[in-house]
């Protein structure tokens, strides 16, 4: 049975492509495609458009706090969320060792429920778990709406700009230029 | 041999490329701000402003416009209107007075008389300095002579001292090189002032607009005392900053020179152990 499921998985590498991980192999690879690029088109809006919000890329973001932003350019969010989760985890060490020293942990059993009183280090050891999930999935869910806005943008304008170009030149927007002859290789 | 028969073809691929992925043209360009100015969207049009940008360098360079100046008054227009939307009065009013200094046009300027005297209050210039810039750069005042008309242009953007202008003033200074036009010493000693990052407010007294002859600014002849120490400590923290110590040594000869308070010998001394260290 093992053996069938081994020879299952690899039988998948035929006709699967890879996305995140290469764990099969790739039809085509991105560093020797060499695109188009527009005169008028900029590095920025270049590399909007060629970056996508991945699931790589929510394990990145747990470990670089405002990666999202950074991936969309948003650099000032970015950096305030990088600023908040520095923030939590100063938060939450400090609140840890002060439970700590008072033989308590933030979300630790309580062993007298009657005669307990709740500490101040809980709130703010609280507050920081809270922090650092909350600036993480803002990053992550707003971080991959900017991503998408700026790119719809991006196709918006040259959308509107080059279906124009086409009409200026007496193309239809509806005929496609094929080239006269192309020219692969493969290793 | 094979590399023979196919470099050729590569270069033919790669003009033809180029060719396909030139610039958009300047049609294009108006059509679509019209069509973003209409709808107002502030991402949008902030979107489109490098765009913008550089289809208008495209313009500046292209003599042609200078003749047929339609379609570039029409652009322009709508790209002060542009910048107006997305709050930035100083571009608004400068790209106005781009279109009426260089590509003049009367149905445009009837448009835009009640906004360009908007667009000069809201840069905080008083009534008289609205009406000095809208004379200077009526039909009726411009040369029949496009050099004539840039150097006026340039002229009267010099002395709107807004400090977001000067990239776009020195794009224009640079067009009068490109047009191989006589640059005036007044126009010399605005482009060193914002190089060594002098405040407008001290620019202001400094250019003295009747001077064309050429010549380099010379700092010890400046008449405010205080201008003149801030143009020499400027001047030298600019050469250091840009690793030509030699030229700041000299600098700080002549800087020796004046009279100087305890602050402004202890910034020198600092500046001396800079230029000693080579840091």
């Amino acid at each position: 049975m093992k053996l069938l499921a081994t020879l299952a998985f690899l039988l998948l590498s035929l006709f699967v492509q890879a996305q995140d991980f290469d764990v099969y192999r790739r039809v085509t690879d991105d560093k020797v495609k060499i695109p188009k690029v527009n005169q008028s088109i900029e590095l920025d809006e270049f590399q909007l458009l060629s970056r996508n919000a991945r699931m790589m890329d929510m394990a990145y973001a747990m470990i670089v706090p405002g990666y999202m932003h950074f991936k969309a350019k948003e650099h000032k969010m970015g950096y305030y969320l990088l600023g908040a989760r520095m923030a939590a985890y100063g938060g939450l060490t400090y609140s840890y060792f002060r439970l700590e020293d008072q033989g308590e942990s933030i979300f630790g059993d309580i062993k007298d429920p009657d005669n307990y009183q709740i500490k101040q280090y809980k709130y703010i050891g609280i507050a920081s778990v809270s922090i650092i999930f909350a600036t993480y999935f803002y990053d992550w869910i707003h971080g991959k709406v900017m991503l998408e806005k700026k790119q719809e943008m991006i196709r918006y304008k040259y959308g509107f700009k080059i279906q124009m170009e086409g009409e200026l030149a007496g193309q239809s927007p509806k005929v496609k230029n094929y080239p006269s002859f192309w020219i692969t290789y493969s290793f | 041999m094979l590399k023979f028969k196919i470099l050729p073809l590569f270069v033919v691929l790669l003009i033809t490329q180029i060719g396909a992925q030139a610039q958009f043209s300047i049609t294009t360009e108006i059509a679509y701000l019209n069509h973003i100015n209409a709808q107002n969207r502030r991402d949008l049009i902030e979107n489109n402003i490098p765009n913008a940008e550089l289809a208008w360098q495209g313009i500046l360079k292209d003599t042609f416009y200078f003749k047929q100046g339609q379609k570039a008054a029409v652009f322009l227009y709508e790209l002060s209107s542009s910048y107006d939307m997305i709050g930035r009065p100083a571009l608004a009013l400068h790209r106005l007075l781009v279109q009426r200094c260089l590509y003049s046009n009367d149905s445009i300027s009837e448009l835009s008389k009640n906004r360009f005297g908007e667009l000069c209050y809201q840069n905080e210039f008083n009534q008289s300095f609205a009406e000095y810039l809208w004379m200077k750069s009526s039909k009726e005042s411009l040369s029949s002579d496009v050099q004539q008309n840039l150097l006026l242009l340039t002229s009267l953007s010099t002395q709107m001292h807004l400090k977001e202008l000067r990239p776009y003033i020195l794009q224009l200074g640079n067009q009068m090189r490109l047009m191989d036009m006589d640059i005036p010493a007044w126009y010399n000693d605005w482009e060193y002032l914002v190089m060594i990052r002098l405040k407008e407010k001290h620019i202001k007294p400094i250019i003295n607009y009747d001077n064309v002859e050429e010549g380099e600014l010379e700092i010890a002849k400046i008449k405010s005392e205080k201008i003149k120490m801030k143009v020499f400590r400027k001047s030298i923290k600019h050469y250091i900053r840009n690793n030509s110590f030699k030229h700041a040594h000299d600098l700080v000869i002549a800087y020796q020179k004046e009279n100087q308070n305890w602050f402004e010998s202890l910034d020198l001394e600092m500046k001396k152990l800079r230029i000693w260290l080579r840091w």
